[in-house]
């Protein structure tokens, strides 16, 4: 019964070239990814340490947004530095390494019955919680029981969306079974996607954040600043290496870059392409990874003039890629397909490369009736490159004749009740794999179904996918619906941006990832200060 | 002299002066600048021509912004779009603000009360403050812009127009002209505004001035002109980041800003010490007007 | 620099203080003006109060929506909008928060959850430390550079420093900012922090070194009005019969220029900085956010974007509040400041 996710752990342990151990798990990544992660060429990207980790020092991080509304409620992160924080106060049972692919972090074992409809969860033995109390079985029921509260539903209640949430059982101490409304064969990989089902104590109350992480709460202001102490009695010693871990937010990169520049702050995240010469040209560091993480345009399947498969196809031939990589990533970015999930197993690269082709386009808009058209694209300035890629985009599109024409508003705005109904607009994702992408965005019920994506022979793949224990069988169907999303699907993905991050040279432990949020996924219990 | 023309005497003198000769010639470069270069730009102002913030070289003499895109031709082109809104925002602010005014001082009593308290509670708000505030509200749109900094302009320019009215109102033609049962409009536009004309040419000046800069710190903060439209207080935020690789993408538009304030200022400058015939500061003309109206009333 | 620094407002008040001190207490018109002003002030807050209210409910999306921000399912908006009371009418939620603002209780953050006065205050206080500094530091610096251009009026230094307060005027202050930026802290020169980032629980003023800069920037934005308005009254007052009188007496230049000259010269002088301290509680929203330094600036775009209501009212009362009150408190000065035969007759 174990073997589908031992499997898919080997999987991607051979494609990584990583050596994986559920003891040893995050120092094996550490070790490893620098070696591992193809993609970059640029030298500024050097990463990782020179010489030994050592423990001390406080590590203070520039971190680009937040606002008033940041929380350190482990089910409702919202912006960077909400994700940033939580991610070091708590844990997950599963998380992505840098590679992208699962590990186990608070789990021992996860085991699926053999058409994957009942998941058994064995928890690491002897992690305590920040305030002494040990981690047990009754602390992870009532964790999944806070995330799916229908009075305050969490930001991966979608994820968890199959779980009898009444029917659980306790095994013993430190396992528990739990059975699914439906097949989930790719439990394992969601819930390593979907971060957010921390692990809180029994009674948790986000006034006192009490995690299991590498970092206790000390303090924290929204919008402006939390300090965090090192976890002495954390699970995966030697780490953290920090004593003392502060985040800073910072509203705009200028000032964030200058923070790193005066030696305020020792990393900053997020940066763009713009300010790697600068931050490198004044002896500091860049670490460039080839995120997973994707910008897509959206276009709605089911609105006019989307709703023809011939409209939505010449948008996709009308982008230079590879310039559109270049003008707003410097290059740094990986070329994409419109189909999301590249460093997924199930990704299929034999589909041919999409390129410009603006006689087909036009074409196409031609046959369509939509040769003259007007199009409205909706930005924001919602993540780095967005706004960016929005003008590119006009540009690339006016420079063929078809008029594109960009309605920028706030991100508010963007959030606000025109969200996931905009006919024509954009959005940022961070990496996950594509059978956990698709339950999150292209299905009927996804919670994100932003193109509004409703094609039955797609779902029912997909249905398919989820009893099938065997990830071999899983890949094949993952293809047939990847040329699904290549032939008619309403995404434009033109590439996957890089996540570029700054430090200083005085930081080690840096290293480039694949998962598409920063310092691979926030993880500062691996940095450490040199003398 | 007919004091009706007096504003037009006052200008001339204003164009004579050193100080408005530099202010007019700064002002009239720019227009130019901006006139002409939309016809002589070397590429498209939105065309992806080369590497971001590629440095300034003979292909292109400013460099490239944060999108590879030529800054000369940017700059050239980036011009009209501030102006025009400024142009547009004044023409409200001083429009409303000088109706608001001398009708405040003409009807007085009830009339005057409600304006003013109005006014007030308007003034309440910092300037660009009452204009982020209303650009959020409603959206961000470019008649919206113009609207919420004509808008913000108002109560500023109603005070100072009602307190140099009130001195006019209470003038012999004023009372002569009411006698014949004259509309209260005509008599606040035909007799009046003539009278409080070279006060209302320094308002105008000013306004203009500040609807320039205000324009260009709601943009710097993320409000105001969109992209990918060249414009000059655009410019100086999208390429700030890159200000170690390219300074020019951002000195320059900063420049062009910055004369063309200098040059409006500085006429204006010259146009409140024309009307006052003393080297006194514009700030001081309306203060003028408060003091003279004292020793009237 | 935009500005609310609008000497013109002079006029006005000044027939204000006539008609306030005009039949009653002609003997005591400061303190019918103040009592006055006050009450207009009290009024003007709560006509903004409901302007606010009104202004926030023309916002598209509420709290729920921007809270929630790229996870907003329609499960997680309708159970957060449950939570936060949105469902109400209007007229209970402005009532329930007249309420308890008449009870001195600002109300809860819709972002946050927390007590409104315990999230701003400290973002408050930061704010009115750099106005104030700014406001000091550039007044006696405006003031001691107008009376040197005014005792020598049309000399070099006047004719340079009027050129470059001219300048200055005609700048948006974010240019100063990042100019300055680039000098001290970042490209040319590596002495001072380029951020100011107050860390949370400490107060502005044990961070003295992160404080130079945007009161620096602050500081060079207002010098140049009040040095025109110092440059322009003194030399008005040097113009006097009265000082004529003095020199002819034999008394000396400095005493004539601090004795004689300044006090009358006082007046409008106050007035123009209480109007600069005005237009900096408006002008620290572009510095903060070039600073990224911790104020009300920063909080009201971040209330605005949050379409956190109660947020958005304190802020807003709190600045109207200190308008009301600069204003009153300048012209009570101006006028006790005022020699006798300046004096409205």
């Amino acid at each position: 019964m174990s073997v589908i996710t031992r499997r898919t752990f080997l999987d991607g342990a051979a494609k990584g070239g990583l050596a994986l151990g559920a003891g040893s798990l995050i120092a094996a990544c550490g070790s490893s990814s620098s070696s591992s992660s193809p993609g970059t060429t640029a030298s500024s990207s050097t990463t990782g340490a020179t010489g030994t980790p050592k423990h001390g020092g406080t590590l203070t991080a520039g971190l680009t947004g937040g606002s008033s509304s940041d929380t350190l409620d482990p089910n409702s992160p919202v912006n960077n530095t909400d994700y940033a924080r939580v991610a070091n106060l708590y844990e997950s049972l599963v998380w992505l390494n840098a590679a992208g692919t699962p590990v186990y972090r608070l789990a021992k074992e996860m085991t699926p019955n053999s058409n994957a409809t009942e998941w058994t969860i064995r928890l690491r033995d002897g992690v305590t919680f920040h305030n002494g109390k040990p981690l047990t079985a009754d602390d992870l029921i009532f964790s999944i029981h806070r995330v799916l509260n229908p009075k305050a539903p969490g930001e991966a209640a979608s994820a968890l969306a199959g779980i009898k949430a009444g029917e659980i059982k306790k095994l013993d101490k430190l396992t528990i079974r739990v059975p699914f409304s439906h097949s989930y064969s790719t439990f394992i990989e969601t819930l390593a996607a979907n971060i957010t089902v921390y692990l809180v104590p029994v009674g948790f109350d986000p006034k006192m954040p009490v995690g299991t992480g590498p970092f206790k709460y000390k303090s924290f202001t929204p919008g402006q600043q939390s300090v965090f102490d090192r976890n002495e009695n954390y699970w995966n010693s030697p780490l953290p290496y920090v004593d003392s871990l502060v985040m800073t937010n910072f509203e705009d990169e200028t000032s964030q870059v200058n923070a790193l520049l005066s030696g305020q702050v020792d990393v900053v995240n997020l940066l763009s392409q713009d300010t790697i010469n600068t931050v490198t040209g004044s002896g500091k560091k860049v670490v460039i990874s080839p995120g997973g993480g994707w910008n897509p345009f959206t276009m709605r399947v089911d609105q006019a003039p989307f709703n023809d498969v011939r409209v939505r196809q010449a948008f996709r031939l009308l982008v230079d890629r590879p310039k559109m990589n270049d003008v707003v990533f410097g290059g740094h970015g990986t070329l994409g397909n419109d189909v999301f999930s590249i460093w997924s197993t199930e990704y299929d690269h034999s589909l041919p490369q999409r390129e410009q082709d603006i006689e087909q386009a036009k074409h196409l808009l031609k046959a369509a009736g939509q040769a003259d058209a007007t199009f409205q694209l909706t930005t924001a300035d919602i993540a780095q490159g967005v706004v960016n890629m929005a003008q590119v985009f006009a540009q690339q599109a006016s420079a063929a004749g078809v008029k594109v024409k960009l309605n920028q508003v706030t991100v508010t705005d963007f959030y606000g009740p025109n969200y996931l109904k905009w006919v024509f607009a954009q959005d940022y994702w961070y990496y996950q794999a594509y059978l956990a992408q698709v339950s999150q965005a292209t299905l009927p019920k996804s919670p994100y179904n932003e193109t509004h994506w409703n094609d039955p022979h797609y779902t029912a793949l997909y249905q398919q996918a989820l009893a099938q224990n065997d990830s071999a069988k899983r890949d094949e169907i993952a293809h047939e619906m990847q040329k699904i999303d290549y032939d008619q699907g309403g995404y434009i993905i033109p590439f996957f941006p890089p996540v570029i991050d700054g430090y200083s040279p005085k930081v080690g432990g840096i290293i480039q990832s694949k998962v598409g949020s920063s310092f691979n996924d926030w993880n500062f219990e691996a940095m450490y200060k040199m003398a | 002299m007919n004091p009706r023309r007096e504003w037009l005497v006052v200008l001339g003198r204003a164009a004579r002066s050193p100080r408005g000769r530099v202010g007019l010639g700064l002002t009239l470069l720019v227009v130019l600048f901006v006139i002409i270069g939309p016809f002589v730009e070397p590429y498209k102002p939105l065309g992806l021509e080369t590497a971001a913030f590629a440095k300034p070289s003979g292909a292109y003499p400013l460099g490239a912004d944060d999108l590879g895109r030529d800054v000369l031709s940017r700059l050239l082109a980036g011009g009209w779009l501030l102006i025009v809104l400024a142009l547009a925002a004044t023409a409200i602010g001083v429009g409303l603000g000088v109706w608001l005014g001398i009708a405040a001082a003409y009807y007085g009593r009830f009339t005057d009360g409600v304006i003013m308290r109005i006014v007030d509670i308007f003034l309440a708000f910092p300037q660009l403050v009452f204009a982020l505030l209303l650009v959020s509200v409603l959206g961000n749109k470019l008649w919206l812009i113009i609207v919420a900094v004509g808008i913000s302009h108002a109560p500023q320019v109603a005070r100072v127009i009602r307190s140099v009215s009130l001195d006019v109102c209470e003038r012999d033609f004023v009372k002569a002209v009411e006698l014949y049962d004259t509309p209260g409009w005509r008599v606040m536009f035909s007799e009046i505004l003539p009278n409080v004309m070279t006060v209302v040419m320094v308002e105008i000046g000013l306004r203009f001035t500040y609807s320039i800069l205000i324009i260009a710190s709601m943009t710097f903060l993320g409000f105001g002109i969109q992209p990918p439209a060249a414009s000059w207080a655009r410019m100086i935020e999208e390429n700030q980041i890159g200000l170690v690789v390219n300074p020019w993408a951002v000195i320059a538009p900063a420049v062009m800003i910055a004369l063309l304030t200098i040059g409006t200022n500085t006429f204006t400058d010259a146009v409140g010490r024309a009307s006052l015939g003393v080297d006194r500061p514009v700030e001081e003309l309306t203060l003028g007007g408060g003091i003279e109206l004292e020793a009237v009333a | 620099m935009s500005t609310s620094a609008d000497v013109s407002a002079l006029g006005i008040r000044r027939t204000q203080m006539r008609q306030a001190a005009g039949s009653f207490a002609k003997r005591h018109p400061i303190i019918q003006l103040v009592v006055v002003r006050v009450a207009l002030g009290v009024l003007t807050l709560f006509a903004v109060s409901i302007v606010i209210f009104a202004a926030t409910q023309a916002l598209p999306g509420n709290a729920a929506y921007a809270v929630l921000g790229h996870g907003a399912t329609p499960q997680r908006i309708h159970a957060l909008e449950l939570r936060l009371h949105l469902n109400r009418s209007l007229l209970s939620q402005y009532g329930s928060w007249m309420g308890g603002v008449l009870k001195g209780n600002f109300g809860t953050s819709l972002a946050n959850n927390e007590s409104v006065s315990g999230l701003i205050g400290g973002r408050i206080e930061n704010s009115a430390v750099l106005v104030f500094a700014a406001g000091i530091i550039g007044s006696l610096l405006a003031g001691l550079l107008g009376l040197a251009a005014a005792s020598r009026r049309d000399g070099w230094f006047d004719h340079i420093a009027s050129v470059i307060a001219l300048v200055i005027t005609a700048m948006p202050e974010f240019n100063v900012a990042i100019a300055l930026v680039i000098l001290l802290a970042v490209n040319v020169a590596h002495l001072l922090p380029a951020v100011s980032t107050i860390p949370p629980g400490t107060h502005a003023w044990d961070n003295l070194k992160l404080l130079i800069l945007p009161v620096a920037t602050l500081a060079i934005v207002i010098a140049p009005y009040i040095f025109r308005m110092v440059r322009a009254a003194m030399i008005e007052a040097l113009e006097s019969d009265y000082v004529e009188m003095a020199r002819l007496k034999g008394v000396s230049n400095r005493r004539i220029l601090l004795v004689h000259a300044l006090p009358n010269a006082l007046p409008p002088i106050i007035q123009v900085v209480g109007l600069n301290l005005l237009y900096l509680a408006g002008g620290i929203v572009v510095v903060e956010y070039v600073f990224n330094y911790p104020g009300v600036g920063a909080a009201l775009v971040d209330a605005v974007s949050n379409r956190d209501i109660p947020t958005l009212q304190f802020i807003v009362l709190v600045l109207t509040a200190f308008y009301v009150l600069v204003n009153i408190l300048s012209d009570v000065i101006a006028l006790m400041a005022t020699p006798r035969r300046r004096a409205p007759r």
